[in-house]
């Protein structure tokens, strides 16, 4: 290929990227600029004002949405990862009897969330659970532990034990050399995948919205889609409020790039 | 008190099950089963109250008071014979099916113009953003581009000349093929996953043998049947490996429909529907029969989506022990 035609291509690849992120583009607009001018964008002088940001930081349930979510994600991650690490080492090590395990774990990956609304609402109703963060981690848990565990595996695999062979020849014991070994060599990819499950539990809806009720656990996507009230949707403050909801997210996947891409295709790319 | 004494079975069965760890060998099962009974505990009892409550009438006065009336199978004639019920269920599946195909046809193409311009790192950075925000987000952001009236795109389509834009208006009324009302969710959910399987597809290609690649390039073939015939092939386990889960999780979808029309009878998927027994009808019964009804479906369509797929791998392998 010749220079230009290279450059003739990623001018078009260019062009393409920029086409499809438009609406992110609009949207940091619509948080910049003041309301009127974002509807009516005629006749007054363009200025950018941060009112926006303010009006929703400002409002009561931000700082509480704010707790919650973060609660909601590092106790869903931190209970998913006790499980999942164990696990996920097994399937690793001893790939060639893994197949069954794995396809159990997985197949509750399978089940849309919805399907077992109803029961978790009867339930937490009789326990007088509804709306409080322990519902959502719950649930949390039963929705990524299986998909986690495998993904895990997927990113330790190829697991070689030598290490703990001979840690063991050593007079460890078998736990201590697997805790060894784990720490020695996987405690990146965990941390990696640890990032990703809390990005996804951070961007959680369905069920914060169906088990917040009351408003005392709202997660932060719950107060975003709390700017439209009936017919009037406050879009300027919708939006500055979504760009912070994006901030933290987008600095964590921009940290492991590649092991998001792996974890959304279950390691289908190495 | 029933609360605190919940949360003491939760944290009692965590500390238990982290003991039973700490404890057993290191043998594989011995690893995976303090997992698998948490999602014993979490999934499978959930799914069999599911079952359970669905031949109970849940609804009205006695929502809080069991013991709630046995009514057998009347919840399930009651959803089978609601029109919107079946109707959620094909949305969904259309809304999958078409989601899915384009996300692959437009994913395939992105993935092969970032490798040809051999685009840079800043590129693929940018295309990560709409992967990783809330869906919801991404639905609200969609209607407001399709707004009426200072929407981002009637303002362009006015300053063409071309006449509105107006997928968000509803109120047709009869089934077509493809409900009008899915149209506007799914270009949000298009826009949000194609860039995931324009990374995916660019990754896969890059990890291409260069050698083939050369091989290929120096018999002469034109790059259009290389494509065709070395690099899609190659591709075709990580592409299918990305349908199904994307497929999946559109069979889930909630956010977008839920952003551009809440609880709205005319564009209601399943999740949209079940929240909505769950939380505005509070008929938990008929609930219960949509869910239970609505995973049926899903085990058959998947088993004949996964059909094809799996038939030649189990022949092989039963071929290969023979």
């Amino acid at each position: 290929m010749t220079v230009w035609a290279s450059r003739l291509w990623r001018l078009l690849a260019t062009l393409c990227v920029v086409c499809w992120l438009m609406p992110l583009g609009w949207m940091l607009w619509g948080a910049l600029v003041p309301y009127e001018y974002f509807i009516y964008p005629t006749g007054r002088l363009f200025s950018i004002t941060l009112a926006n940001f303010a009006e929703a930081l400002l409002r009561k349930d931000w700082q509480g949405a704010f707790v919650s979510s973060c609660l909601v994600s590092f106790a869903t991650t931190a209970i998913v990862m006790v499980f999942a690490v164990p696990a996920a080492y097994a399937l690793a090590r001893w790939p060639k009897q893994a197949m069954k395990p794995a396809l159990l774990l997985l197949s509750t990956h399978f089940l849309p969330p919805a399907v077992s609304l109803i029961a978790y609402v009867i339930v937490f109703q009789a326990l007088d659970l509804m709306d409080t963060c322990t519902a959502q981690v719950v649930v949390g848990v039963a929705a990524q532990l299986g998909y986690f565990c495998v993904l895990l595996a997927v990113n330790l695999w190829p697991f070689d034990s030598s290490f703990e062979q001979w840690l063991m020849t050593q007079g460890a014991t078998a736990m201590k050399a697997m805790m060894h070994s784990l720490w020695a060599r996987a405690r990146q990819p965990i941390a990696r995948v640890a990032l990703l499950l809390s990005l996804i539990q951070w961007n959680e809806y369905f069920y914060a919205l169906a088990l917040s009720g009351g408003g005392k656990s709202q997660t932060l996507p719950v107060v975003v889609s709390g700017f439209i009230t009936g017919q009037d949707v406050k879009w300027g403050p919708m939006f500055a409020g979504s760009a912070m909801v994006i901030v933290p997210a987008l600095l964590i996947a921009w940290a492991v790039e590649r092991s998001l891409l792996r974890g959304f295709s279950l390691g289908a790319v190495r | 008190m029933l609360t605190e004494g919940f949360r003491l079975i939760l944290v009692g069965l965590c500390v238990f099950l982290t003991w039973r760890l700490v404890t057993a060998g290191v043998q594989l099962w011995q690893l995976v089963r303090p997992a698998l009974s948490v999602l014993f505990v979490f999934t499978v009892i959930p799914l069999s109250l599911t079952l359970f409550f669905s031949l109970f009438g849940i609804a009205g006065v006695n929502l809080r008071s069991p013991p709630w009336p046995f009514v057998a199978l009347s919840n399930y004639a009651a959803t089978l014979t609601n029109q919107d019920d079946l109707l959620a269920c094909y949305r969904s599946v259309v809304f999958s099916l078409v989601a899915v195909a384009l996300e692959l046809v437009l994913g395939f193409a992105g993935g092969l113009l970032l490798r040809v311009s051999s685009a840079g790192y800043l590129l693929r950075s940018l295309l990560v953003i709409p992967v990783v925000m809330p869906s919801l987000i991404a639905g609200m952001l969609w209607r407001s581009m399709f707004d009426s009236g200072f929407g981002l795109i009637n303002r362009l389509a006015d300053m063409i000349g071309l006449p509105p834009v107006t997928v968000l208006a509803l109120g047709e009324g009869g089934t077509t093929l493809f409900p009008r009302g899915l149209l506007a969710p799914l270009v949000a959910e298009v826009w949000q996953w194609t860039p995931f399987v324009v990374l995916v597809v660019s990754l896969a290609l890059a990890q291409e043998p260069r050698a083939l690649r050369d091989w290929v390039r120096s018999q002469g073939t034109s790059s259009l049947r290389s494509l065709l015939h070395v690099s899609l092939p190659q591709l075709a386990p990580v592409l299918g490996v990305v349908a199904g889960l994307r497929f999946i999780d559109c069979l889930k979808v909630f956010d977008v429909v839920w952003a551009m029309y809440g609880n709205n009878v005319e564009t209601a998927t399943v999740s949209v529907r079940l929240s909505g027994y769950a939380l505005e009808i509070r008929d938990l019964g008929v609930g219960s029969a949509l869910s239970m009804l609505f995973l049926l479906a899903l085990a058959c369509l998947t088993f004949l989506l996964a059909w094809p797929v799996m038939k030649p791998i189990l022949m092989r392998r039963e071929g290969g022990h023979t």
